[in-house]
């Protein structure tokens, strides 16, 4: 990587963000960019989502909410499996296996599913 | 009354109900009698029994059959009443009874005497105010009387009811004025004072706008009286009296017995959805970014040639399809029921399924 473009000029806010963009495609590990990329597909699902609704209204409501909330569940439902897989964390995470892991963002998956499903009307 | 038959195998007694007859709770002069019936719950009467009076006490202490034994038997009794009169009594009655028969859970019957009452002692008189002179002055033996009035008068209408040689002062003593033409009626009430007389006093010139709400014309007056121990209501016609307003006003239109206006009831208005294709736009872009996940997993490289086929990856992935189709047939309009009665065993198989292949999974890391 470059580090600090010396040149005149100097460019800040630039050499951050590909720095940050370099380090993250060397150093994260493909499982979790994996969980990354679904991580990504669903935030932009819920920015979606309420664009439409601040577009058309609210009604009926119970429908927009179950499925926004559904996007927000499944995003932290995600962020607990990605912090869980995390290598460098297993110190924190001792007693939970990746697999134990991945097994309860299923359950809480089926369960959140079912709920939403219900409100959804 | 024996009540509980002790031999044995024991046998408790027969109920036994009185019933009055022919009405005769209410004593008037054409009915002297009270007639009662004692019987068994099916109605037949129980014979070589006796009944007595043991009291028949009203409010006022006096009595209207005298204690002592009632004439008849085999069931049926009567007495007649020792005195008439008026007012609302408790009797007591007593049996005896053949063994067996247990005594009549309504034993006080309650007996009501009714006699009429006379008009007596009326006197009907009209007086100017502003002259002091006296109108009119009838003492009602003529029958009903006429009579004008208008602002300065004053109406002073005195009587008493007798019963007999005795006044008595009764429940509902009104006099009614009724308007001819338009039938409008105005209500009051005769006070009666210590010496029992009742009186009417009408000062017309607060009378006609308070009560008559300023109508005049001509009213025929009533006097009518009701109460319990009267045989029946009187309506007495005392007078017709025609009232003179200076400006009087038609009668207020009585709108409580029209038909109200009709409501037509308007059924809520469904919310406004938006056009059907700016929904469909976004249904697509919803799902746009799934098949972008997609790309990006492929070009992420996440292998799926990993997969091991065994049982337990069969049960796990083909559990996990399975519940995602009852959830999609939950969508569709299957009941939470029915929905979770399914997931109920799919969910146990893929759990097992599931933690085998996690296990397995493990344990190979562990082991590489």
């Amino acid at each position: 990587s470059s580090g600090i473009n010396a040149e005149w000029p100097l460019r800040p806010g630039v050499d951050v963000v590909s720095r940050l963009y370099n380090e993250y495609n060397t150093k994260t590990p493909q499982k979790l960019k994996i969980i990354d990329a679904y991580l990504g597909y669903i935030m932009i699902t819920g920015v979606i989502q309420f664009v439409y609704c601040c577009l058309v209204g609210t009604f009926p409501f119970n429908s927009f909410l179950s499925g926004f909330i559904s996007t927000v569940a499944s995003f932290v439902l995600g962020v607990c499996l990605r912090i869980q897989s995390n290598p460098q964390n297993t110190a924190v995470f001792k007693d939970i296996t990746v697999e134990r892991a991945f097994a309860d963002f299923i359950f809480a998956h089926c369960v959140l599913h079912l709920v939403v499903l219900n409100f959804i009307g | 009354s024996s009540g509980i038959n002790a031999e044995w195998p024991l046998r408790p007694g027969v109920p036994t109900h009185l019933i009055v007859l022919d009405n005769s709770a209410v004593i008037s002069e054409s009915q002297r009698t009270l007639k009662v019936s004692l019987v068994n719950p099916l109605g037949v009467t129980v014979k070589d029994s006796t009944a007595k009076i043991i009291s028949a006490k009203g409010s006022g202490g006096q009595a209207i059959f005298t204690a002592g034994p009632m004439s008849g038997g085999d069931g049926t009794f009567e007495v007649a009443a020792s005195e008439l009169t008026r007012g609302v009594f408790t009797a007591e009655l007593g049996f005896e009874l053949p063994s067996g028969y247990l005594a009549p859970d309504n034993s006080v019957v309650k007996v009501k005497c009714v006699l009429p009452v006379e008009l007596k002692d009326a006197t009907f008189k009209l007086i100017d105010v502003d002259d002091n002179r006296i109108l009119l002055n009838n003492d009602l033996s003529g029958g009903a009387v006429q009579g004008k009035a208008d602002l300065s008068t004053r109406l002073i209408f005195d009587f008493s009811l007798a019963d007999g040689a005795e006044e008595v002062t009764l429940h509902q003593v009104f006099v009614r004025f009724t308007n001819t033409k338009t039938k409008q009626n105005v209500f009051f009430i005769a006070q009666a004072d210590l010496k029992k007389k009742y009186t009417i006093d009408l000062n017309f010139r607060s009378a006609a706008a308070k009560s008559f709400g300023s109508v005049g014309g001509q009213y025929s007056v009533d006097l009518i009286v009701g109460d319990a121990t009267l045989p029946q209501a009187m309506v007495i016609d005392v007078a017709t009296l025609n009232l003179e307003i200076p400006d009087s006003k038609e009668p207020a239109a009585d709108l409580s017995k029209q038909a109200k206006p009709e409501i037509t009831h308007l059924f809520r208005q469904p919310e406004k959805r938006p056009p059907q294709a700016i929904s469909a736009v976004f249904t697509g872009l919803v799902l746009l970014p799934a098949l972008v996940l997609l790309i990006m997993w492929a070009k992420l490289g996440a292998n799926i040639s990993n997969i091991q086929i065994s049982l337990s990856s069969i049960g796990f992935h083909g559990g996990l399809l399975a519940i995602i189709a009852i959830y999609v047939n939950f969508f569709l309009g299957v009941n939470m029921f029915t929905t979770v009665k399914c997931l109920a065993g799919v969910a146990v198989v893929t759990f097992l399924c599931g933690q085998r292949l996690l296990s397995s999974i493990a344990a190979a890391k562990k082991a590489k």
